[in-house]
């Protein structure tokens, strides 16, 4: 079961800042599921951390994988 | 201590922060950006607060690289020092203090000047502006 957690506005797209999905067994059925949870995502920017590093593409994900779904920064 | 702290940045911090610099006598420039929460006007609204978040452990590791990025660039620069808040702070507080160290004026200054762009950039930081009727807005950083 994935751990995931969103930041910035997309804790107002999922209405929550950590999850777990069940069932997912890569990066890109984690999205499928996040998608079809929240279509609304996909009109906002984002980059995807595994573990906190930053990942292009896909990744295979196992049930201890925390998935941070980052929206451009704005610090300062 | 760690880039993030909980809350605004207090006049003890800063202080405390201003007391380490003597330890380096090598040093003979100091220079420091401090970001403050302004009360932005917006259709009628005044921003109260803003409420930030981070990632904590990319946004420590984040200030580690632009710190060693910028030490790197800069070969008279002793010290880089990023400090930012989560949470909630209100307009007139602080919110950012970059402090950079060097032999002399120059790269101290201009080192400062290129971190607090990069600490714009890189930062894994949110902020969610909250405005005197109680909405909000998630900001995103303007460009210079």
């Amino acid at each position: 079961m994935a751990k995931v957690i969103f930041f910035g506005v997309l804790t107002d797209v999922a209405g929550t800042r950590v999850r777990h999905f069940n069932g997912a067994a890569s990066v890109k059925e984690l999205l499928l599921l996040i998608e079809g949870e929240y279509p609304e995502i996909i009109h906002y920017d984002y980059r995807i951390a595994v573990n906190n590093e930053f990942i292009d593409g896909d990744l295979p994900l196992s049930e201890s994988d925390e998935v941070s779904f980052m929206p451009p920064f704005a610090g300062g | 201590m760690g880039c993030l702290v909980d809350g605004p940045l207090t006049n003890e911090l800063i202080g405390s922060l201003a007391s380490m610099l003597r330890e380096d006598k090598s040093c003979g420039g100091h220079s420091s950006f401090m970001g403050m929460v302004r009360a932005d006007e917006e259709g009628g609204r005044t921003v109260r607060a803003i409420e930030y978040s981070a990632h904590g452990p990319m946004a420590e590791k984040s200030a580690a690289e632009i710190s060693s990025e910028i030490k790197a660039q800069f070969d008279d620069v002793r010290e880089v020092t990023i400090v930012h808040s989560t949470g909630i702070v209100e307009a007139g507080e602080l919110s950012l203090l970059v402090l950079v160290s060097a032999g002399h004026r120059r790269q101290a200054m201009e080192a400062c000047a290129r971190t607090v762009e990069l600490v714009k950039e890189r930062l894994p930081v949110w902020k969610k502006e909250i405005y005197s009727d109680n909405t909000h807005n998630w900001r995103r950083n303007e460009p210079l």
